[in-house]
């Protein structure tokens, strides 16, 4: 199991150099000069220059990835062109915002979505499943963009129960949570319903109900726990759409997270922050599908460890 | 062995997929200590049966729609509601199925499977049910039960696991136990080991036992009464030694005719295939069920459906107008 994780974690490596790599390249070839941008609309030729060369911008791009990359390695992501701090900082000061609300989300996602999904398959073609499945196709369907300000619209400006923006209280975080959340909670619950109904006409649940169990406890303990591999595969597939999500969300309801920091900085060209919050959500996704991994052989024991 | 009133009353049982009567009238009781098999090709309706008297056909597939299913003490098992029935599972009817490997559920360990039913019905503590269930795993012989009991089923072998299966059934005492085909995913030899097994609990527990099965030596082996099952109904029905001994039905005939015997100067005997398939329930020919596959059908048989004929006091009866004719 230890090997496992080494030899996992060490195939990080070359995963995240071609993110980098990608991100950069990206970055330095769309049109636009970052330093004209840096020294603002007023600035002088040399002071622009200046800056060029502040940043390395003047070097080939070969040799400014190079520079990148070396500096990654110490722990160093660059200076934000703009505050001009260090891109790590900024990013340490926003991520517990994004992490509290992908966090959130992701596990007002899994908890309703199951348990939603699981109801459904209970029953198939009853009332409640067509009610769950009405609702997921709406979940599925509205973008998140008109989702927030829908509920905005009315928990805010109509009813007044919730503070439309900012960042603070639990209620703070109840819009966020549920704009990010919804297309999650819709998704996790079709494929709970599915793939229930598909464990559920196994031969083992029929000898669970055969030892004299109830059908309650046969579908929550017998049926869910073999659900489960599946269920956890979409949790490691979501988180990264999640953040990419929360981009959005976070902008909607001025939520002080990276999501809302890198989209300033991509405004601003400051391709140092741009790139460091892409790497940082990059490693984010490619870690939770680590522990993703993982959790496969705890869940099932007829998968072989190592 | 067999005395006193029935464990298991099954009456006139009918059981519908649809517009699929998979079971169609059958009737058949079984003492403690007895064993009755129930016989029959594939699609003849005996796992339906099985099903219909756990009360576990699939709810949107069909469902039992006449008969009784009277157990000793539980009156009859069809007017129970969903509570009731669920305790009468697993504590008053052990059942085994004919895939140990799919039977068994992949992500919990053997012990604790074995163990659920004594937590369900008897309230035992997680730690009484997993003594419990390696004394079980011990009882079914299985070596080595306490490290067994902590592995998971794919970790066993197709034998330890239908033996796991036993374990389980039997954990509360069932007064009854439904074998539905147990030895039928099994290697010859291990087969042979099961039957055992099972003759062994029956002597030991006295138990009541319904087995079903495909496999004639399998009847002639284990057997006290015997029912024949054909495209949903019984055509053949007594002690397991007259019906082997003395068919009265061409069905039962045939089928006797294609078991392989050794020795017994039967060495150059040709084996027998009953031609044609079973007819299909959705569309049932008039007359006896059997008729197209029948060497002695006459003009009667395409016109009338017999009915179970019984032949004297000890509940032998047959479902053929040729025998009569010839009785």
């Amino acid at each position: 199991m230890l090997d496992y994780i080494a030899y996992r974690v060490a195939v990080l490596i070359p995963t995240l150099l071609a993110v980098s790599l990608a991100v950069f390249l990206v970055l330095h070839l769309v049109p636009g000069d970052p330093a004209r941008n840096a020294a603002g609309p007023d600035a002088a030729e040399e002071d622009i220059e200046l800056i060029r060369e502040q940043f390395g911008l003047d070097q080939p791009l070969w040799r400014q990835y190079g520079i990148y990359l070396g500096n990654i390695v110490r722990g160093d992501l660059g200076e934000s062109f703009r505050t001009r701090r260090p891109v790590l900082d900024e990013i340490v000061r926003r991520m517990p915002a994004t992490l509290e609300l992908a966090g959130f989300a992701m596990l007002f996602a899994v908890v309703v979505g199951v348990a939603l999904g699981v109801v459904a398959s209970m029953r198939p073609n009853s009332a409640i499943d067509s009610a769950v499945n009405g609702l997921s196709a709406l979940g599925i369907s509205a973008p998140v963009f008109f989702l927030g300000l829908l509920l905005m619209l009315l928990f805010s400006a109509r009813l007044q129960w919730l503070p439309p923006s900012g960042r603070g209280t639990m209620a703070h975080l109840v819009l966020p949570t549920i704009t990010l959340g919804l297309p999650y909670v819709a998704t996790f619950a079709r494929v709970a319903r599915s793939t229930m109904l598909d464990v559920l006409s196994e031969d083992y649940i029929r000898t669970a109900r055969a030892k004299g169990l109830v059908w309650r406890r046969v579908v929550w303990r017998h049926a869910l726990i073999n659900a489960a591999v599946p269920l956890v595969t979409l949790l490691g597939v979501y988180f990264g759409r999640l953040l990419g999500g929360a981009v959005i969300v976070e902008t909607i309801f001025a939520w002080p997270g990276l999501g809302r920091l890198m989209v300033d900085g991509i405004i601003q060209r400051d391709i140092n922050l741009v790139q460091g919050c892409i790497l940082f959500f990059a490693t984010a996704i490619v870690l939770v599908n680590l522990v993703v991994d993982l959790l496969y052989s705890v869940l099932d024991p007829r998968i072989a460890r190592g | 062995m067999s005395d006193g009133a029935p464990v298991l009353a099954v009456e006139g049982l009918r059981t519908s997929f649809g517009a699929v009567r998979a079971v169609d009238g059958v009737s058949f009781s079984v003492r403690r200590g007895e064993t009755l098999c129930i016989v029959g090709e594939s699609g003849s309706g005996k796992s339906a049966t099985a099903l219909s008297i756990m009360g576990l056909i699939p709810r949107a597939a069909g469902k039992v729609v006449d008969g009784t299913v009277r157990l000793a003490g539980r009156g009859d098992l069809r007017r129970l509601d969903d509570t009731s029935m669920a305790e009468v599972r697993g504590r008053d009817i052990g059942m085994v199925f004919q895939e140990p490997m799919s039977a068994l559920n992949p992500v919990f360990r053997i012990g604790s499977q074995i163990g659920e039913p004594l937590r369900v019905h008897r309230g035992l503590s997680r730690r009484e049910a997993h003594e419990r269930a390696v004394e079980l795993l011990a009882m079914v012989g299985v070596p080595s039960p306490a490290q067994r009991a902590l592995d998971y089923p794919h970790q066993l072998s197709g034998g330890m696991r239908q033996r796991a299966v036993i374990a389980m059934a039997i954990a509360c005492e069932p007064a009854l136990i439904l074998a539905d085909e147990p030895t039928t995913a099994l290697d010859v030899t291990i087969q042979a080991q099961i039957l055992a097994l099972f003759e062994d609990l029956q002597d030991r527990l006295g138990v009541a036992m319904v087995f079903i099965t495909h496999d004639l030596r399998v009847v002639a082996e284990i057997a006290d009464q015997v029912c024949v099952m054909y495209a949903g109904v019984v055509v053949e029905q007594g002690a397991a030694r007259d019906v082997l001994r003395n068919p009265l039905h061409p069905y039962t005939q045939g089928l006797l005719g294609c078991v392989p015997r050794a020795g017994a100067g039967g060495t150059s005997r040709r084996l027998n295939a009953i031609p044609g398939t079973v007819p299909s329930l959705a569309a049932l020919p008039q007359g006896c069920r059997f008729r197209s596959r029948c060497p002695h059908a006459f003009a009667r048989c395409a016109e009338e459906e017999p009915p179970l004929l019984h032949q004297g006091g000890d509940g032998r009866a047959f479902r053929c107008w040729l025998t009569e004719a010839a009785a």
